[in-house]
């Protein structure tokens, strides 16, 4: 008998297969609970002989065969080594041999902490179907939890019981995003099942959930996030937080020893974990992308869900307007009428009947580019008068058809697809230079922009043009000549206009001054 | 008869062509025409007319017309899949998604398919399934995903473009199945139209009870395909047939060649001699150049000129008649 396994448990528990035996499916399993019942520290120790005894005394299913040593040594090395759930130490052992006691060192096993964890979880796991779903309602707590923080005049920071408020309200956050998870959880399946089946049902049921339960529950969430965001940055809140924490009603030992310096540390070890909370859940609230990021538990995570699910009933409602046919009707149609295929028939395609071409060649050669439905009307209006004649048509001569007619269809370069000419950039830098430098400069570091220039090359033109703006600065090195930095430009005051043509161009660029440039000596 | 008018013409037409007419059309006619059958008179004229014409009235489910004309009968195992295929597509769960546009895996469907009629193989039925719904009733698209990364080796995935209006013909089709025990007699004009229909061209020599009544009944015939303005009935001394003035005259060299070969059948050739036969007379009327005798023997078939006898002989048919091939003299082709 294992002791009052629920169903659901012993189910989840025979699927995992603590330990790896084949014969004994939850021998790992009950060995945790033999360790967890019996605990540690009195009683007999807890070694191969004690557990191979209580085992077969108390923990064998019908019809399983006894485990002996070998077994359970099996078993407890997966425990120990493997999934870490329990812890084995050499002891001195006091053996009871029917009245002679021997002292023998023996390996003694103890549950660890993450044993006994384990075996907690394993029953909130199975639990979880019925809490978690309860826990949305826990939000009203929440909600007047987070009102009590916000107003000043509420704290009561003399007692133990404020910080308790404060514990509550995190742990009816816990409960209530485990509580739409769940609800998240449950909307994708529904949403999942909804594609399968179109049953009204289902969407009803999700029509349901969403109005009722998911979204009233997240705009309270939401409603509250600013107020959240605002007490985590609330310094008055920490502190009276960490006042009632240490209030005197506190049980601490130091307390009741009256350790003020203790306390004092005590105190501030609290307010940080308190502000560590408060951040925590603030985050959670935070509506920037990053938090959302990196936020574990963030409440905008839930609205994808929520949004989904509603554009999801959304396609379905259309779907259902549109699909007058149904769908799961029609399957049973088809598959009656598939066990009866051998009766039915249904036609093959209708041949194509031979072309049209009683006319005369000259008529036949009007219509010649016509196809289709256009054809079909156009001869229509050629051939009433055939068309009485045709029915004697014993006395017609045959249709001639020329040989050489025969057209073969041969495909010559003029069918290729027209194919677009990349012009390409042919890069004119090189010949611009020379030009700029033949046409301006007089010497190596010396030019002069002035009177009529004509040049070949748009680029030179551009520069001779632009080149004129660093007349206007005071600093003229930012500008250069193809890489040639310029060490000085001024206007050669009292000259005329300078015009510079393109030679490709019926434009002329007009400067109003000639101007001077040096360049830096290489 | 009550005179038809244009749109009902250009329903009826479709009809014959593709066997379905459906509410998703693309040319501006057609758009028209659709339009016009939701008025309950043009789908009164429609179906008086094909009802006089040859004792069928189209399947109609929401304004989606199917009519299935043609001759002789589609094997049970392609109806078999023919009726697995819309199960499956209209169950698939990706149907389902209006964001899908309708596309769906091949795949899956063919694997769904194969469990029903598991007589054959995988590729064997996704060649009938593209036989019936891409080819004949073209409600299926092949599509392919493309293939960006030309160095992997990649598996190639296919999908279905199913068209809007599948579920409402294939509703028809369903229809059809199930009304198949009523069916009223047919009077001896319709006898004719549906022969005509069915096998282009009526033998005086073989089908005597028809052709008494084509006789005496030709105008009336005659008028009756006149209305479509697109059927032209050609009735000599020896066969009749309906000529159909949508298609081109055939221009193919197989098509000099079949015309040809069907004038020099005589008593019957047999089916072994009969590519001998082909390539003679290709090779005279053209020395140059290579001709199918698949083409040809498809040609022999589907302009009437000849037909094979269960004995495998291939006879010709009095409408070799009909036409005439001129060769020139000089150098020709």
């Amino acid at each position: 008998m294992s002791h009052q396994l629920s169903p659901q448990l012993r189910d989840l528990i025979l699927s995992m297969n603590l330990g790896h035996s084949p014969m004994h499916r939850l021998g790992g399993w009950n060995l945790l609970e033999i360790m967890s019942r019996h605990g540690s520290g009195f009683g007999e120790p807890i070694t191969i002989r004690f557990l191979v005894r209580e085992y077969n005394a108390e923990y064998l299913e019908p019809g399983e065969a006894p485990v002996s040593n070998q077994i359970l040594g099996r078993l407890l090395d997966v425990l120990i080594n493997q999934a870490r759930l329990v812890s084995e130490n050499t002891r001195k052992v006091r053996l009871n041999l029917d009245g002679k006691y021997i002292v023998k060192t023996s390996a003694v096993y103890r549950i660890t902490s993450s044993g006994i964890e384990f075996l907690n979880a394993m029953q909130r796991v199975v639990n979880a179907e019925n809490t978690v779903v309860a826990s949305t309602r826990r939000i009203d707590e929440f909600v007047d939890l987070v009102h009590l923080m916000r107003t000043q005049k509420q704290w009561h920071s003399e007692t133990v019981a404020f910080h308790d408020h404060f514990v509550k309200m995190l742990e009816a956050f816990q409960d209530v995003m485990n509580g739409m998870r769940k609800l998240d959880a449950d909307l994708r399946e529904i949403a999942t099942d909804l594609s399968f089946n179109h049953a009204s049902e289902v969407a009803h049921k999700l029509q349901l959930m969403l109005q009722k339960q998911a979204v009233p529950a997240y705009r309270k969430l939401q409603e509250e996030a600013r107020t959240i965001l605002k007490m985590s940055r609330d310094e008055a809140l920490v502190e009276a937080l960490g006042h009632s924490a240490m209030a005197e009603d506190n049980l601490d030992a130091q307390n009741a020893v009256g350790d003020a310096g203790q306390l004092l540390v005590n105190r501030r070890a609290h307010m940080h974990a308190i502000q560590r909370q408060l951040d925590t859940l603030a985050q959670s609230f935070d509506p920037t992308p990053s938090a959302i990021q990196n936020s574990f538990d963030s409440i905008y995570l839930l609205f994808e869900t929520l949004w989904a699910a509603v554009k999801l009933l959304t396609a379905e409602f259309d779907h259902v307007q549109r699909q007058t046919v149904d769908v799961k009707a029609l399957t049973k149609t088809i598959d009656e009428l598939l066990t009866r295929a051998e009766t039915l028939h249904l036609p093959a395609a209708l041949p194509s009947h031979l072309p049209m071409d009683r006319l005369n060649p000259q008529e036949l050669e009007k219509i010649e580019q016509y196809n289709g439905e256009e054809r079909t009307k156009k001869m229509s209006e050629y051939i009433s008068d055939v068309r009485e004649e045709l029915t004697d048509a014993g006395s017609f001569p045959p249709v001639q058809r020329f040989v050489k007619e025969a057209e073969v269809r041969v495909y010559t370069q003029a069918d290729n697809p027209k194919v677009v000419i990349d012009s390409l950039q042919v890069s004119d830098t090189k010949a611009a230079m020379n030009e700029f430098v033949q046409q301006v400069m007089q010497n190596e570091t010396l030019g002069v922009i002035a009177g009529e220039l004509t040049f070949q090359h748009a680029s030179a033109r551009d520069l001779a043009v632009t080149l004129f703006s660093a007349t206007q600065y005071e600093d003229a090195d930012s500008f250069a000549i193809f890489g040639r930095p310029l060490k000085q430009v001024e206007v050669l005051a009292d000259s005329q206009p300078v015009r510079i043509h393109l030679a490709s161009e019926a434009y002329v660029a007009v400067l109003p001054h000639a101007y001077r440039f040096e360049l830096e000596a290489q | 008869m009550a005179v038809i008018k244009k749109t009902d013409r250009l329903i009826i037409n479709r009809l014959f062509d593709q066997e379905m007419f459906t509410t998703t059309a693309s040319a501006k006619q057609a758009q028209q025409a659709i339009l016009a059958y939701q008025r309950p008179d043009t789908q009164r004229r429609v179906n008086r007319y094909l009802t006089t014409l040859i004792g069928q009235v189209p399947m109609n489910f929401q304004d989606n017309l199917l009519l299935l004309s043609g001759p002789g009968r589609i094997s049970t195992i392609d109806l078999q899949i023919l009726l697995a295929t819309i199960k499956a597509v209209i169950n698939s769960p990706e149907q389902s998604l209006a964001d899908n546009e309708g596309l769906l895996a091949c795949q899956p469907i063919v694997t769904s398919v194969r469990s029903r009629v598991s007589q054959l193989e995988e590729r064997d039925i996704r060649k009938i399934i593209d036989a019936i719904f891409v080819d004949r009733f073209k409600l299926f698209k092949v599509r392919r995903p493309d293939i960006y990364d030309d160095e992997h080796d990649q598996e190639i995935e296919e999908y279905w473009d199913i068209s809007p209006d599948f579920l409402a013909e294939a509703q028809n089709i369903i229809m059809y199945l199930q009304s198949q025990t009523q069916s009223k007699p047919l009077t001896p004009v319709q006898q004719v139209n549906v022969y005509l229909l069915q096998h282009r061209a009526i033998d005086a020599s073989k089908h005597a009870q028809l052709w008494a009544t084509l006789q005496a009944n030709k105008v009336e015939i005659a008028m009756q395909w006149a209305q479509l303005e697109r059927f032209y009935l050609e009735c000599s001394d020896h066969y009749a047939m309906l000529l159909d003035a949508q298609r081109q005259p055939l221009k193919s060299r197989a098509f000099f060649v079949a015309v040809k070969v069907s004038q020099h059948l005589g008593d019957g050739v047999e089916d072994q001699q009969l590519n001998t036969l082909i390539q003679s007379t290709a090779a005279k009327l053209y020395p140059q150049v290579q001709v199918t005798n698949s083409d040809v023997r498809e040609l022999l078939l589907d302009l009437a000129l000849a037909k094979k006898t269960k004995a495998d002989y291939w006879r010709s048919r009095p409408m070799i008649t009909r036409f005439e091939i001129v060769e020139e003299n000089t150098d020709g082709e």
